[in-house]
C-alpha cells in the first residue's frame, strides 16, 4: 500500500513537474521572442531616405554558366571584359560584353619572379596587365597575348591598389606613424604619399575601409567609403575635386573598436553598420551597391535583390536607383558596367543587363 | 525491488546533475578566461547587439549560480527547473539566428566554439532532454526538503 502511494505521489508530482518545464519552456521561448523584439527594433530604424526607381533602367538580357565561382573582374573595355580568377591566377578569361565568344589566356607568374600571396588582384586596362599583392608585396606588368610579365619593385605594403598607367599606380596602405590608411601614389620608384583625405572617424583603419576605383583616362580616382554616407572623387595626383555624400543618413561609422589581448588583435566589437557594399564607375556615372533599405521599398523587394545607386561622377549628385534581383538565392558577388551592358557575378553565373538611364537624367 | 527503481533513479540524477555542472563551469569558465572576447562576439550578434554589456555578464554569472544550485540537494529541484530554463533560452537563441539573423555571428568560446551552429543546437536539445529528465525523475519532492539521504 504504501509503495503505491508513494508511486502515485511520485507521478502526481512529475506530473506537475511536466507543468512546470512547458512553464520554463515558454519562459525561454517568451524571453528569446522579446529580445528579438527590442533587438528588431533597435536595430532597424527607418534610414530616412527614399529612392528614385524609375522603371525600365535596368533589363534582363543573358545569363551564362561560367563554371567556376572563383572569378573575379579584371578590367574590361565597352565591347570586352576580363574575368581573372582567385584559385588559378595563371588564367585571365576574355569575354564580350554578349557573353558569346570567351578565350582563356595564361600568364606566366614563374616569369614575374615565382610565387605569389593569396591576395593577389589581377588587374586589366588593355592591353596592360597589372598584378598587385600588398602582402609580400609585389607587383608585375605584362601585355596581354604576351604570356610574360616582369616584376616590379611596390616599394610599401598596400591593402588596395589601382594602376594609373604602365609605370604608376595608387595604392591604400597604412602609415606606419599614425597607423591609419593612407592613399599613396608611384610613379617609376618614386612614392608620393597623400594623407588627411582618407578621414578617421574611429580608429583610421576599419573606419576608412572602402573602394578605390581609378578612371585614368578621365584623370579621376573614386575613394567610396563602406560605412559612412561618403565618396570622394579625386584627380590621379590625389588631390581632392570634391566629396559627396550618398543618399542614405549615415554619415558616422557605426561601430566601435575593442582590443582582444589574448590573440593580439583589433576587431570590431560590435556589428558594423555597412553603407556601401560594392562600386564601380562607367563614363561619367558611379554605381553603388548599397546595403541600406529606403523608407519607399518593401522589404521583401530589398531581401530578394540589390540596390543600385547611381550618381553623377561630374558633381557627385544622385540621379536614380535599381534593382538587380538574386539569382538562384544568390545575391550579386561583383558588377561592372561597360557602356550600356551591366554584367553581374553570382556564384559561378553571369549574368548581363541592358542599362537605359531616362533621357533627362543623362550625365 | 522499490530499492532498486530508487536506486536506479539516483544514480540517473548524479549522472545527469554531473553533466550539467560539467557544462555549465566549463561554459561559464571558458567565457570569463576570454572576457573580453566573449564581450567582443557577443556585441557582433544582431539579436543583443544593444544588450551585449549586460549579457556578457549575467551569462557566466547565472552558468555559475545553476551549478551551485545543481551541487546542493536541497536545491537541486530549483536548479534543474533553471538548467533547462536556460538551455531552453540558448536553444531558442540559435533558433533565431539560424532561421531569421541576417548574418551568422561567431559563437561561444571553448571546445563549443568549434561546433558548427547546427551541431550547436542538436548538442543544445539534447541538454535540454537531460536537464527535463532531470527534473522529471528527480525524487519526490517530500524527500527533497533537505533529508534526501536520510
Amino acid at each position: 500500500m504504501s509503495e503505491m502511494v508513494e508511486q502515485m505521489a511520485w507521478f502526481v508530482n512529475s506530473r506537475k513537474r511536466g507543468i512546470g518545464l512547458v512553464y520554463c519552456f515558454f519562459g525561454g521561448v517568451l524571453s528569446i521572442v522579446l529580445l528579438s523584439f527590442f533587438s528588431e527594433k533597435l536595430n532597424h530604424r527607418t534610414n530616412g531616405f527614399i529612392r528614385l526607381v524609375p522603371p525600365h533602367v535596368s533589363m534582363p538580357v543573358k545569363i551564362r554558366d561560367i563554371r567556376f565561382n572563383s572569378f573575379y573582374f579584371a578590367g574590361g573595355t565597352a565591347t570586352h571584359f576580363y574575368l581573372a580568377n582567385h584559385t588559378a591566377p595563371g588564367l585571365v578569361m576574355s569575354m564580350t560584353t554578349g557573353l558569346t565568344d570567351s578565350t582563356t589566356a595564361r600568364i606566366s607568374l614563374a616569369s614575374a619572379g615565382g610565387r605569389f600571396a593569396k591576395g593577389l588582384r589581377i588587374s586589366i586596362d588593355s592591353p596592360f596587365i597589372h598584378l598587385f599583392e600588398g602582402i609580400t608585396p609585389g607587383i608585375a606588368r605584362g601585355v596581354l597575348g604576351d604570356t610574360l610579365l616582369h616584376r616590379e619593385n611596390a616599394g610599401l605594403y598596400f591593402s588596395l591598389a589601382e594602376p594609373l598607367s604602365p609605370v604608376s599606380q595608387v595604392y591604400r596602405a597604412v602609415d606606419d606613424r599614425i597607423h591609419e590608411n593612407v592613399l599613396v601614389k608611384q610613379i617609376g620608384s618614386s612614392l608620393l604619399p597623400a594623407s588627411h583625405v582618407l578621414e578617421k572617424q574611429v580608429d583610421g583603419i576599419f573606419c576608412t575601409d572602402g573602394a578605390l576605383i581609378a578612371q585614368p583616362d578621365s584623370n579621376r580616382m573614386v575613394y567610396i567609403y563602406r560605412y559612412r554616407n561618403q565618396f570622394i572623387c579625386l584627380d590621379t595626383n590625389i588631390r581632392i575635386r570634391y566629396k559627396a555624400r550618398t543618399i542614405d543618413t549615415i554619415s558616422r561609422v557605426k561601430f566601435t573598436v575593442g582590443a582582444i589581448p589574448s590573440q593580439r588583435a583589433i576587431t570590431l566589437s560590435s556589428p558594423p553598420q555597412f553603407v556601401n557594399e560594392q562600386s564601380c564607375v562607367s563614363g561619367n556615372y558611379l554605381f553603388i551597391h548599397s546595403a541600406l533599405h529606403a523608407d519607399n521599398e518593401e522589404m521583401g523587394i530589398f531581401e530578394k535583390s540589390s540596390a543600385i545607386d547611381v550618381y553623377s561622377l561630374v558633381d557627385g549628385n544622385y540621379i536614380l536607383s535599381f534593382y538587380l534581383p538574386d539569382y538562384r538565392h544568390n545575391k550579386i558577388q561583383e558588377f561592372r558596367v561597360f557602356g550600356h551592358t551591366l554584367v553581374a557575378l553570382y556564384d559561378h553565373y553571369l549574368y548581363t543587363y541592358n542599362l537605359t538611364i531616362p533621357e533627362k537624367m543623362r550625365q | 525491488m522499490k530499492q532498486l527503481i530508487v536506486n536506479k533513479r539516483e544514480t540517473a540524477i548524479q549522472v545527469i546533475i554531473s553533466l550539467l555542472i560539467l557544462l555549465f563551469v566549463y561554459a561559464a569558465s571558458s567565457k570569463l578566461l576570454d572576457y573580453t572576447q566573449f564581450r567582443v562576439e557577443l556585441g557582433k550578434s544582431p539579436l543583443i547587439t544593444a544588450f551585449a554589456g549586460y549579457v556578457a555578464w549575467s551569462i557566466p554569472f547565472l552558468e555559475v549560480g545553476i551549478a551551485v544550485l545543481l551541487a546542493f540537494a536541497r536545491t537541486r529541484l530549483i536548479g534543474l527547473y533553471a538548467a533547462f530554463s536556460l538551455m531552453t533560452i540558448f536553444t531558442g537563441y540559435i533558433l533565431y539566428i539560424l532561421l531569421f539573423s541576417p548574418y551568422i555571428p561567431c559563437s561561444c568560446g571553448g571546445v563549443l566554439q568549434n561546433m558548427n551552429w547546427r551541431t550547436h543546437f542538436v548538442f543544445n536539445i539534447v541538454f535540454m532532454l537531460i536537464a527535463a529528465s532531470g527534473v522529471l525523475i528527480h525524487e519526490p519532492s517530500r524527500q527533497s526538503l533537505g533529508r534526501a539521504y536520510n
